[in-house]
């Protein structure tokens, strides 16, 4: 083989590695901060919304579809949960969020958008414990219900 | 999670009622209901009153007190 057409070789397979760098598919991912209109999106697109703020305040509202998990406890409950889903997460204020997406992200976590502004710059309608007939319910005996449900390990 | 929730039920018996729902779609009643309650992740604790209407749900495991809390909550 003549050098000429090791050199051209060496080019195209230089441009192949690039292009395939550039135009691979990422899925949308990585870690991006989105407002409230991103928030809704992201929901629509069927992401989970993390609401790490206390249990007290996720009572008296948060973004619907809102699960939630307080930061101390985000280590934990994100253990077993898709590294490659998409997730929103928001506190009152970004602070205790941010905390959340770091952890998520050292945990390997690739689709994270950080609403980053919080529940407090949310303009959609907040799913309010007192919206009592939005709530779903539940069969009960007159008693209250406590469900864990799970997967046998 | 189960020795956890066991102690608890034996503390409310009679006050509450305790639901372990196994979701890996070998029981489809427990399916349709996590479905319902948008439940993604295990574990997952939804707390509901008296009236049927679910007050919170939690995700991720959780301690004694925290469980605690959501359920006296209830009552």
């Amino acid at each position: 083989m003549k050098p000429k057409h090791v050199v051209w070789i060496a080019v195209a397979a230089v441009a192949a590695i690039v292009l395939f760098a550039l135009l691979r598919p990422t899925g949308g991912g990585g870690i991006v901060t989105v407002d409230s209109a991103g928030v809704d999106k992201a929901r629509e697109a069927g992401a989970q919304i993390i609401d790490v703020r206390e249990p007290a305040e996720f009572q008296m509202g948060r973004i619907p579809g809102a699960v939630n998990v307080p930061v101390g406890t985000i280590e934990t409950a994100a253990k077993n949960w898709d590294r490659n889903a998409t997730y929103v997460v928001y506190c009152a204020t970004g602070a205790r969020s941010q905390t959340a997406v770091d952890a998520m992200k050292a945990m390997g976590f690739t689709n994270i958008k950080h609403f980053s502004q919080g529940i407090q710059a949310y303009t959609g309608q907040v799913d309010s414990s007192e919206q009592t007939s939005q709530q779903p319910t539940v069969q009960t005996d007159g008693k209250p219900v406590f469900i864990e449900f799970y997967t046998p390990t | 999670m189960e020795p956890l929730v066991e102690g608890l039920k034996k503390q409310y018996e009679g006050k509450v009622e305790f639901r372990r729902l196994n979701v890996d779609g070998s029981d489809p009643a427990a399916t349709e209901l996590a479905t319902k309650l948008g439940v993604q992740y295990v574990p997952h604790f939804t707390y509901v009153n008296s009236d049927g209407i679910v007050g919170s749900q939690a995700v991720g495991e959780k301690t004694t007190e925290e469980l605690k809390a959501g359920i006296d909550a209830l009552q």
